[in-house]
């Protein structure tokens, strides 16, 4: 099913290039750590492959140990300057709110610019502390630290320039709405996911004649389902519900699960090749739906026709998961939650230009609603 | 599970709704008229793009702001220019609305395909008429209620040369012996002007009702005879609303189960609030 949202909503989904979405995860508190090995394994690589551009300067051994000090000196005064610089220009930030240091962190790729400086001084530290090792070709790793150097600077020099233009005033609200976007379509993705995939899966059914909803209890006894979780967490059986005891579907229990995909087209082929008549019936469920212990989504005219073989099919079209603490919590709304605010505040103070330009948000906002409501 | 789903306005829609009240409280008219325009865009937006979910919840925002203020009014006398505003802007702004979808006899006669989307939407705005007229007689804010019964009186499209054609039309093929086609297009007509009078018909209710209502009010003791000789001098302007077909509107009032129709579920009061100084 995730594969047909992908072909349906291309725009929605993200569908940037892998640089793009490598420089989105490493602009990040934890995913910036990625630097760090990325670092080290290019002095590692400088040790084991030799590779051609490191040969072009021959360096000797002597001046490569007077030269290493020299550099580790170097990037150290060039980096506590910069951070003096940075602090100076963060303290004159105009927005002072958190989320405007967040967004300039954001920005600037603070994050894996400062763990990069860290770990090429402190790599560097290291050779010089191993130069007399005999084993080690230092010429390479002073080399290769070097070129490492000269991007450091320029990644220092990428920092200052954006620091500069993140200060002023206007820099954040443009940003604040590109981030407001931003985060609404990727909550709403989460919506036309259910939407879609509801809709897709009462069709599958629709198609083969079965009937929305739960038998009558009447009929419970000649109808039977099959339970996607078996109630007493009991793996080794088959999860069947025996035939005359009525299935609860309304059962609350703490342990309950989520689905997380489902195969539509493994179901229908699997139904097709059942072919019990008619009288059949079905629940509605989509992505992301809460199931419980003993929910059976397909309730059979005669189960017992069925082989164990298409249940299992049918039971493993079903991709669950277990309700996770995450999932309880609701959609990341920072900005959002954060523009409302920005607006109300506005509308105190009696800021007609900013209400206005909130309100030119908040009708693309409706704007990209009323697309998710007309779209199938 | 299917059929419920969240949307991503949601909370954007409460925190314009509060933004009003904020914009109240503070006597800002500047910002007032901003975010009431931003009103008016959603609603022809919402109309638009056929989302009716929308067009409901921001049309009462009207109502909404229009009692916030009366009720500040009532606290103080300096929030009469606020307050003067929001009435002048609420109930024009409804009735600019509805005269946006009618046609005054321009051209054909609307199809019954586009009347019944105009009538669906047309219905969310009279129902908003209605809760006016309801919050001013609750409040005793007759000046008001005048203002709001002459808008009213702006919105029916009984001067529509082509829909009053249209009458006489069925009235006269009424009369004659007819064959099956003919009655077949006869019954055609009569669809098509039962749908294009609708919004004629329930103004016409509404003058009524506003009419019942003010005598039961009186009876009950909820208002005094002066609010009542009052109300009863301004609708004598409108005589023919209630004059016409008064039996036949009479009968509708006592017979359909109009409870959730013309939010007549709200008028349910039979005295009006304590705090009042107008």
């Amino acid at each position: 099913m995730h594969r047909s949202l992908k072909t349906d909503f291309p725009d929605f989904l993200e569908t940037s290039s892998y640089k793009r979405r490598f420089l989105l995860l490493i602009n990040d508190k934890k995913g910036g750590l990625l630097i760090i090995p990325l670092t080290i394994s290019i002095f590692i690589l400088s040790q084991f492959l030799k590779p051609k551009f490191l040969q072009i300067i021959p360096l000797p051994f002597d001046s490569a140990k007077t030269i290493i000090d020299q550099r580790i000196t170097n990037l150290a005064a060039i980096f506590s300057i910069t951070l003096v610089v940075i602090g100076w220009l963060i303290t004159n930030l105009t927005v002072k709110e958190s989320l405007s240091y967040r967004l300039l962190f954001k920005s600037t790729y603070l994050y894996p610019i400062f763990y990069f400086i860290i770990t090429l001084i402190s790599c560097l530290i290291l050779s010089s502390l191993l130069r007399n090792v005999n084993s080690i070709g230092l010429g390479d790793i002073v080399i290769a630290g070097t070129y490492l150097i000269i991007i450091a600077l320029a990644a220092i020099t990428f920092l200052f320039v954006r620091l500069i233009e993140v200060v002023g005033k206007s820099f954040f609200f443009d940003n604040l709405e590109k981030e407001v976007l931003f985060e609404v379509r990727t909550n709403s993705l989460k919506i036309i996911a259910e939407k879609v995939s509801g809709k897709k899966y009462s069709e599958v059914f629709e198609e083969l004649g079965y009937i929305r909803g739960i038998p009558f209890t009447a009929d419970l006894k000649k109808h039977s389902g099959i339970a996607l979780i078996s109630g007493k967490k009991d793996k080794s059986s088959s999860g069947v519900k025996p035939n005359n005891e009525p299935v609860s579907i309304l059962m609350l229990q703490k342990d309950s699960y989520k689905i997380s995909d489902i195969n539509l087209s493994r179901i229908s082929a699997t139904l097709k090749e059942i072919k019990i008549e008619s009288d059949n019936y079905y629940l509605p469920l989509s992505m992301n739906s809460k199931l419980n212990p003993g929910f059976s989504p397909i309730y059979f005219n005669q189960l017992s026709q069925i082989s164990e073989e298409s249940k299992v099919k049918i039971k493993k079209s079903y991709k669950l998961r277990y309700n996770t603490k995450d999932d309880f919590q609701p959609d990341n709304k920072t900005f959002q939650d954060y523009l409302n605010e920005q607006f109300l505040s506005s509308v105190k103070d009696g800021k007609t230009a900013n209400i206005e330009r909130t309100l030119a948000i908040y009708e693309k906002i409706y704007e990209l609603e009323n697309r998710i409501n007309t779209e199938k | 599970m299917e059929g419920k789903y969240e949307t991503i306005t949601k909370e954007i829609t409460s925190t314009i709704i509060r933004s009003f009240y904020i914009a109240i409280d503070n006597r800002d008219l500047n910002v007032f008229y901003s975010l009431n325009s931003f009103l008016y865009r959603r609603l022809s937006d919402n109309y638009n793009q056929d989302n009716i979910g929308g067009y409901v919840d921001f049309s009462a925002v009207f109502v909404y702001y229009y009692e916030y203020s009366l009720k500040k009014l009532n606290l103080s006398i300096t929030y009469r220019d606020i307050y003067e505003a929001c009435a002048d802007r609420s109930t024009r702004g409804l009735k600019e609305k509805l005269n946006s979808y009618s046609k005054w006899g321009r051209g054909e006669i609307t199809n019954v395909h586009e009347q019944n989307k105009i009538n669906k939407y047309s219905k969310i705005i009279l129902n908003r008429f209605s809760e006016i007229i309801y919050t001013s007689l609750r409040y005793k804010d007759i000046s008001h209620l005048s203002f709001t019964l002459n808008q009213l009186h702006q919105v029916p499209n009984a001067y529509d040369h082509n829909l009053s054609n249209l009458r006489f039309e069925i009235l006269i093929s009424k009369r004659k012996q007819l064959t099956a086609e003919e009655l077949q297009d006869l019954h055609e007509k009569e669809e098509l002007y039962e749908i294009n009078s609708y919004v004629n018909n329930v103004v016409r209710i509404l003058y009524k009702v506003t009419l019942f209502w003010s005598i039961f009010l009186y009876q009950t003791d909820a208002i005094n005879f002066d609010d009542l000789s009052q109300i009863l001098e301004i609708l004598e302007s409108y005589k023919g609303y209630i004059q016409h077909d008064f039996l036949e509107d009479v009968m509708i009032l006592r017979d359909e189960q109009l409870g959730g129709d013309y939010s007549w579920h709200h008028w349910d009061f039979v005295s009006t609030p304590k705090s009042q100084t107008v």
